[in-house]
């Protein structure tokens, strides 16, 4: 069974905001998009393949280890994603670009640089 | 060990042509092959003539509007006779279903044998109309492919499945050949079909509308992403292969 819930929120500048939110009851209408990834010193690029949704309702939350994708398709199911990061971010830095059903992420590693002092 | 005896073509109606042409779609690269064939053959109102079975291939049927089907089915209409399969082929089943194929092309009299894949490319997002590239193992054929729009190998090598088929059609000196249109690496890819249909338009005086394989790439996407995900672990299994230094 599959039910959908929304919940609207009202925004700080008093604009209505759909908040697509779902409750998988049997498991199957969350559908991992295919992707690809490329692997970099500097970042790690992702496209993930997300046929039959639409841009303004795509949702990507990044944290510092982890990227969240979600998006309802016009098909009955979700694409839903998690990518777990091996290593740090800054989640204000990732960023996302829609084209042709593909959504591409850029998550930038931060990479910390110490000066070791020698004794 | 032998096991092409293992797979049994059965064929339903009496397959009666003279000097038939093969197209085969099977799973691999961007499904352009599945995608191609699977709309020619709904398209064109082909008719199933027979199917494929083994014990080597996983337990499955396909269900398509309430009918049980075998996942690897023959289609004929008029000289061309289509394999399509519904099932990610694996690499050890492969040299076996290669073997008998090409066998019964040559019991069939086949005149010439296509068999449409793509070639993964990393910029397809930025392609409008993907590139058709082909090889074949008769030099008049690659004069047709080439005025058809596709552009022959020069240097590179194949591999995969039909690799096997092009070898063993060299082995019984029947006419193979292979077109690769340029395709996303892990996803479906309906636009490769799409350009690969418009060269075979060309080179059999065939009258495929592609259109529908544009319009309906999202929901295409959408009815492969499983058959998709099957083949990109199917394809994992292949062994590497590595390519000689001269290629790099």
């Amino acid at each position: 069974m599959i039910k959908r819930y929304y919940i609207i929120k009202e925004n700080t500048n008093n604009s209505v905001r759909h908040a697509y939110w779902q409750i998988n009851y049997c498991g199957c209408n969350n559908i991992e998009p295919l992707a690809e990834f490329k692997d970099t010193k500097e970042a790690l690029f992702v496209a993930l393949d997300m046929p039959c949704v639409e841009k303004e309702r795509i949702e990507v939350t990044s944290e510092e280890n982890c990227v969240r994708i979600f998006a309802p398709t016009k098909k009955g199911f979700c694409f839903n994603r998690d990518i777990n990061l091996p290593f740090p971010t800054d989640p204000e830095k990732v960023s996302a670009t829609f084209k042709k059903g593909v959504l591409l992420l850029e998550i930038p590693k931060k990479i910390k640089h110490y000066k070791i002092e020698i004794k | 060990m032998d096991t092409s005896e293992d797979i049994t073509i059965i064929e339903t109606k009496k397959i009666d042509v003279n000097s038939p042409i093969i197209i085969e779609g099977v799973p691999d690269m961007g499904l352009v092959g599945s995608i191609a064939v699977s709309h020619m053959i709904l398209e064109q109102n082909f008719e199933e003539v027979g199917y494929i079975k083994s014990e080597l291939f996983p337990p499955v049927m396909v269900v398509h509007e309430r009918k049980v089907l075998n996942p690897v089915r023959i289609f004929q209409k008029e000289k061309l006779i289509v394999i399509l399969s519904e099932i990610p082929i694996d690499p050890k089943v492969g040299y076996s279903l290669a073997k008998r194929l090409t066998e019964w092309y040559k019991e069939k009299g086949a005149e010439l044998i296509i068999s449409i894949s793509g070639t993964p490319i990393q910029e397809r997002l930025d392609i409008e109309e993907p590139e058709v590239f082909g090889t074949s193992n008769n030099s008049a054929i690659l004069e047709k492919m080439e005025e058809s729009g596709v552009k022959v190998l020069e240097e590179g090598f194949v591999s995969g499945f039909y690799a096997l088929i092009l070898k063993n059609s060299i082995e019984l000196n029947l006419n193979s050949s292979i077109l690769l249109a340029q395709c996303y690496p892990s996803y479906p890819d309906p636009g490769a079909g799409a350009s690969v249909l418009k060269v075979l338009n060309k080179m059999l005086n065939l009258n495929v509308d592609t259109k529908q394989l544009i319009d309906q790439a999202g929901e295409l996407k959408v009815n492969y992403r499983a058959l998709m995900e099957q083949t990109n672990v199917s394809m994992q299994r292949e062994p590497k292969v590595e390519v000689p230094t001269m290629y790099r």
